[in-house]
């Protein structure tokens, strides 16, 4: 018989589907280099307009606020989500795991819309934080949660949880139970075997959770979109309102490419300050 | 080396997993100094009681002693004890040094004291040369050793060995168990060794604790439990028994004759406490132990086997069923071909009967 | 102190919850505004929810995309993965690539070249342009979900088939279907619920008439405050929580995220 049956049908679609990825890669490609017409969908020539134009204080700035706001979002949904991974793996009754596991979860399918908005009725100024604090009589007035980096920030932290989460745990799992009570025979109490033994052991799923945490979050749209009410803006939102409002496609394309070669730059620095780490935790 | 307490005692420890009891009432003391072998077929508790005494699972009722002191609410990291694990359980993220040093930085054991501890239990296990290699560089022996040696320099009161060598190949196996057993005599540590296997149980241990189905059936040497069982499980757990039916006929004292295939046999009184003249009974015999002449039983030879040290002959006989001979050397062989008369001597037999 | 880690783990995970109890709460206030705490209880804002038309058409139209679009990921990410795992051939690592690299790109840049190409082809933005972009972007979990499934599968089982006589397509429907069944349907519901609930890329491609739920609910935050989105919020969460749970007693889904503990 034919060694592989079937090649051509079996691939063909899924070729059809990666040379439609690959077009919509080299759109970008192409405009970032393009002429932006005002008043027309069609570019213009070739040119390096687009980047001249993203290196104004303006845009360099969003790009600036951007990284700022992945890198805190990416540490502090490390920090959250930590514990809640420990705790996951490390339940023994099934209950408490799949309950864990479930509200760890379900915001990741909720939509980004979802969870933006309901992020919108916890921080807004007669919102959860502000009603609740109010009506105990601890402020005057509501504090302005909305529309502040902070509030982003939250709320993206709540965005990249789940993952980052998922990724520990993974990592968490896969750490032999035996290796701790050997650190406890041993004589080392909880905490000890903790920062002796399991966290080094993590290193690896810690450094992978950082990354996609930060990519993750870069990626973000809606949520800087409603919360930042134009007031934060992170790339994404950038392109949305050059690409969408304006029909500025070659400067919103610009912009994505310097977004995605960011972002490639980040993680790169991310591995390359965080490899001498990884080879304490390797196995 | 550690005064008059026993190293490990266990009053009546029980441990329950829902509605079923992993270990009944475990009764035990161990001698400082004394290698005692926790031995039984899997499912028998074996390692449920390791790790009730190591602390990993707290005790339903009765009470643990190591080394004196009440532990039975002692939290692992205060117990000291020394555990090998069956996977050997090295810190992969360490060195060799640190692995062992472990347990001695946990006890704050200053800098150049824990070094030279180090390198004398490396020096130990005979792996001096090997400090700074990582688990992953070495072979399974090796690990093994690491393992023994992180164990043993924190000189604990009592040393825990979970089947520690089932992972090495047979002749690994038996060069550890040696090498053990040097490290224990020297050292004097008392130590805990968990096992199914009951060749290495009898060659390494002082004494020897058979368990099945969550109960310690016997503590005794390895020739008391050989030769004295208790508790039918152990005589045909230990070594190989050929097993006839009988009745008991009188007890006298410490003695007891019992009636099987015709013949009367004495056996121990002890493990048939309670049967009453008449009661049916198992008699248990060595192959070893019967003869191929004397006054016994007749029979004819359905099988052999040359083992190399000893022929084995299979000897069916009318009054007894089918029965096990074994003859040191070949010369049986010539002897007794496959259909040949035979007569099965008891006359060396040290049988033991239990009831039914 | 294992006290203490465990209050800290509820504390996180309250903050996990709060948004999505506040938003419940919210959706039965019987105010227009939204506020705390919460006044008078009442249904109507799940009546305006259910009965407001663009969400009714939004509803519909992404129920129609994550159908289509599921479907087809599945029917083309089964073909691809089995011959990405049991073939080689020229290019593999390339197209395994090119398939799971909208993993790394964010969506927002997806949305803006697919509509960059939809334009240039003249296509605007109909139910192609839509489809094919969430087709795109739920492949590689499709792929993911059907890999698992074929690395548990015995490739031996398939050439006892042939042995036996059946030919190579007899023995794909008749031994490989069935046993990547679970990771089909797995990735299939991964998808579904993915494209359902995927909304940047969906806004840059989606037309008024193409609209997908997301999109309608973005739309409509934008311009109203009242607590219509909460209801619908509230519906959402509580659907996608029912699915979850059931999704993690017949299919585990600390199994398939890869979470259960390596030895108990």
């Amino acid at each position: 018989m034919r060694r592989r049956p079937f090649l051509a049908l079996f691939i063909s679609p899924a070729v059809l589907v990666a040379a439609g990825f690959l077009a919509a890669m080299a759109a970008i490609l192409q405009y970032a280099f393009l002429a932006f017409i005002p008043g027309e969908l069609q570019p213009g020539g070739l040119t390096l307009a687009n980047f001249r134009e993203m290196l104004k204080p303006l845009y360099a700035g969003v790009f600036y606020d951007t990284v700022r706001i992945c890198l805190l979002t990416a540490l502090l949904s490390l920090l959250a989500g930590y514990p809640l991974a420990l705790a996951l793996v490390r339940a023994r009754n099934p209950y408490l795991k799949s309950a864990i596991l479930i509200i760890s979860v379900t915001p990741l399918f909720l939509g980004e819309v979802i969870r933006t908005y309901a992020w919108i009725v916890v921080l807004g100024n007669r919102g959860f934080v502000n009603g609740t604090l109010l009506w105990l009589g601890l402020i005057e007035r509501p504090i302005p949660l909305l529309f502040t980096e902070p509030g982003v920030i939250v709320a993206l932290v709540h965005v990249t949880l789940p993952v980052v989460v998922i990724m520990l745990a993974a990592a968490i799992s896969h750490i032999d139970r035996d290796l701790e009570k050997a650190a406890a025979t041993l004589g080392a109490h909880p905490l000890r075997v903790f920062a002796t033994v399991t966290l080094p052991l993590s290193l690896p799923g810690i450094i992978a959770a950082l990354t996609t945490g930060f990519a993750w979050t870069f990626s973000a749209f809606a949520t800087p979109q409603l919360i930042g009410g134009g007031r934060v803006n992170m790339v994404s939102n950038l392109v949305y309102s050059l690409g969408f409002a304006s029909f500025n496609f070659p400067f919103a394309a610009a912009l994505s490419l310097a977004g995605l070669a960011l972002t490639a730059l980040a993680l790169a620095a991310f591995r390359l300050a965080l490899s001498p780490l990884h080879r304490i935790g390797v196995r | 080396m550690h005064g008059t307490e026993e190293a490990l005692r266990l009053d009546g420890v029980t441990k329950r997993f829902g509605a079923v009891t992993a270990l009944h009432e475990a009764w035990l003391r161990v001698a400082d100094g004394e290698f005692v072998t926790l031995l039984g077929p899997s499912g028998c508790g074996k390692t449920t009681l390791l790790n009730l005494i190591a602390g990993f699972l707290d005790a339903d009722r009765g009470e643990i002693f190591v080394g004196g002191r009440l532990v039975t609410q002692t939290p692992v990291w205060e117990r000291d004890i020394g555990l090998v694990f069956q996977s050997y359980a090295l810190f992969p993220h360490m060195d060799v040094a640190r692995n062992i040093g472990y347990g001695l930085r946990a006890r704050g054991v200053g800098r150049s004291e824990a070094q030279a501890r180090v390198a004398e239990a490396l020096a130990l296990v005979r792996l001096s040369g090997l400090a700074d290699r990582r688990p992953r560089q070495l072979s399974g022996g090796q690990q093994q050793r690491v393992a023994l040696a992180r164990a043993l320099v924190i000189r604990p009161r009592l040393l825990l060995l979970d089947e520690p060598f089932s992972a090495l190949d047979r002749n690994l196996r038996a060069e550890m168990q040696v090498e053990l057993k040097e490290i224990q005599r020297r050292l004097g540590v008392t130590t805990i060794f968990v096992t199914h296997d009951q060749g290495e149980a009898m060659s390494m241990s002082d004494r020897v604790a058979v368990m099945s189905e969550g109960r310690i059936l016997q503590v005794g040497s390895p020739e008391e439990i050989y030769r004295r069982p208790a508790h039918r499980f152990v005589a045909g757990f230990i070594g190989d028994a050929t097993v006839l039916p009988g009745r008991l006929e009188r007890l006298d004292g410490a003695a007891a004759v019992v009636r099987a295939a015709g013949l009367a046999f004495t056996v121990p009184a002890g493990p048939l406490s309670g049967a009453a003249p008449g009661a049916a009974v198992s008699l248990y015999l060595r192959p070893e132990h019967l003869q191929p002449e004397g006054e016994g039983l007749a029979g004819r030879v359905v099988s052999r086997a040359y083992l190399g040290d000893r022929a084995e002959l299979w000897i069916e006989t009318k009054a007894a069923g089918r029965l096990l001979l074994r003859v040191p050397g070949h010369a049986a062989l010539a002897r007794w071909p496959v259909g040949a008369a035979i007569t099965v001597g008891f006359a060396g037999a040290e049988p033991v009967a239990f009831p039914d | 102190m294992i006290l203490a880690f465990r209050l800290l783990v509820l504390l996180l995970l309250v903050f996990v919850m709060l948004p999505a109890a506040v938003a419940i709460v919210t959706a039965f206030d019987s105010r227009s505004i939204i506020a705390f705490p919460p006044q008078d209880f009442s249904w109507r804002w799940f009546h305006r929810a259910l009965s407001y038309e663009d969400f009714r058409t939004g509803f519909a139209n992404s129920l129609f995309v994550a159908a289509v679009a599921s479907t087809a990921a599945v029917v083309i990410g089964a073909m691809a993965a089995y011959a990405i795992d049991r073939y080689s051939f020229r290019g593999k690592a390339t197209l395994e690539a090119l398939l799971f690299a909208p993993l790394a790109i964010p969506h927002f840049t997806l949305g803006l070249g697919a509509l960059i190409v939809a334009a240039q082809l003249g296509q605007a933005r109909g139910w192609a342009v839509v489809i094919l972009a969430h087709i795109v972007l739920v492949l590689p979990f499709v792929l993911r979900s059907l890999y698992i499934s074929l690395r548990n599968t015995d490739p031996r089982l398939e050439l006892v088939a042939l042995s036996l006589g059946a030919r190579p397509g007899r023995v794909i429907l008749t031994v490989t279907l069935p046993a990547l069944a679970p990771g089909i349907a797995g990735g299939w519901l991964f998808a579904a619920i993915l494209s359902f609930n995927e909304f940047t890329a969906s806004l840059f491609v989606t037309a008024q008439r193409t609209q997908t739920l997301p999109v309608a609910m973005y739309n409509y935050v934008r311009e109203y405050a009242d607590p219509s989105m909460a209801a619908i919020s509230a519906l959402y969460i509580l659907l996608t929580t029912l699915v979850l749970v059931v999704a993690n007693r017949f299919l585990g889904l600390g199994r398939v995220l890869g979470t259960e503990d390596a030895r108990h």
